[in-house]
């Protein structure tokens, strides 16, 4: 199963862009999900406006596995680093795209639907990015990339 | 010779003159509290793992840490091997095969003992706390207590300089530039085309134009 997400900024935002500053513009917002995406799990905290994120791990968890590879006693998601490193943003066809590459996406499929090896369980999920139609980032994402395509708006005519 | 500042003296060209035409409002109270936000954007960044240069993504992984996970990996795998086949190898009589997947599993033991030696694992014995994730290039701490935002120029005409004014610390930063004893490249100070990531240029635009609210706010209520 692909996670793959894709989204168009000024469809979400509103903000029109101009024309020749939008491959830019898609690029520099295409950075910014990426690090807000990242610096927003870090913080154990979703990406995904109304999503859901089993903030605590389990006692078993911390003490045989992740302790001796990380100080964060919690769910940042990351253990080794590997599925985070495999988070990727890129533009394809005028859209922005949130992807996760290659030999991690069981992984993360795990984490986005709580399922971890076993059935979905919502309640222990972690949705750090969008996965499933109908979801949106969140607000602080979207005002984020708001402000970035406000720097190439498109000029208003008189 | 000293080795000189490490200072990133192009913020971002559109900032500068954003910071240019706004220069009226902008005094050096108002500059010096974007250094500040710049530099506490910076920070919590890289506390997390995150380049504060745009395009740089997550930092690297320590190197040894890096070959320790690999290691692991190629341990689970003989050992997965060895569990799935055991009854396979035994019955057929291969006993030569199985032998030789124990010895590849001890010596993968023993390479992983080994990498503990390195760091960032020595200075988990010396610091209780370093653990190789995040990459937060945060050891004693005094790295990274050394990056500054320094208001320059004259009044209407101000500027920033971020970086590191320690020759000391300025060198640690050559170091994380240029990848030195075979580690990863983790630069935190952009330096000629190189951008801030976006979330930091988002906030000291902010800052800008809550400076420039304040300054019409108070023009209006002199009236």
């Amino acid at each position: 199963m692909a996670i793959r997400y894709d989204f168009d900024p000024e469809k979400l935002t509103g903000v029109k862009v101009a024309k020749g500053a939008r491959r830019e513009a898609l690029d520099e917002v295409a950075d910014y999900v990426k690090e807000a995406i990242l610096s927003n799990t870090a913080d154990q905290r979703t990406s995904v406006d109304g999503g859901r994120w089993k903030k605590k791990i389990t006692k078993d968890y911390w003490k045989n596995v992740k302790s001796e590879e990380s100080n964060v006693n919690g769910a940042n998601m990351e253990l080794t680093g590997d599925m985070l490193d495999a988070l990727d943003t890129k533009v394809v066809s005028g859209k922005v795209r949130i992807q996760i590459a290659g030999d991690q996406e069981a992984k993360a499929e795990g984490n986005l639907i709580g399922s971890y090896g076993r059935g979905p369980d919502s309640s222990k999920a972690r949705e750090f990015m969008p996965h499933k139609r109908g979801q949106k980032l969140s607000p602080d994402i979207v005002a984020g990339i708001k402000q970035i395509l406000e720097r190439y708006e498109e000029p208003e005519k008189d | 010779m000293a080795t000189p500042a490490v200072v990133a003296k192009q913020i971002k060209k559109d900032l500068q003159l954003a910071m240019q035409f706004y220069q009226a409002s902008l005094n050096e109270t108002v500059a010096q509290d974007i250094g500040f936000t710049i530099v506490g954007e910076m920070l919590d960044l890289v506390s997390k793992g995150i380049s504060p240069i745009a395009g740089k993504g997550r930092f690297p992984a320590y190197k040894w840490a890096a070959f320790r996970n690999d290691l692991k990996k190629e341990k689970s795998s003989i050992a997965k091997a060895l569990k799935k086949n055991k009854k396979s190898l035994v019955r057929l009589g291969r006993k030569n095969e199985r032998q030789l997947l124990l010895a590849a599993k001890e010596n993968k033991r023993k390479a992983i003992a080994g990498v503990n030696g390195k760091y960032p694992f020595t200075a988990q014995a010396i610091k209780l706390g370093k653990k190789p994730r995040p990459v937060n290039l945060l050891l004693t701490g005094e790295f990274l207590f050394h990056l500054e935002a320094v208001v320059t120029g004259v009044a209407g005409k101000h500027g920033l300089e971020i970086g590191f004014f320690d020759s000391r610390q300025a060198a640690k930063e050559d170091g994380h530039r240029e990848g030195v004893n075979g580690q990863p490249e983790r630069p935190i100070i952009p330096l000629a085309r190189e951008d801030f990531v976006a979330s930091i240029t988002n906030a000291i635009y902010r800052k800008i134009e809550e400076a420039l609210d304040r300054s019409n706010a108070l023009g209006s209520s002199s009236r």
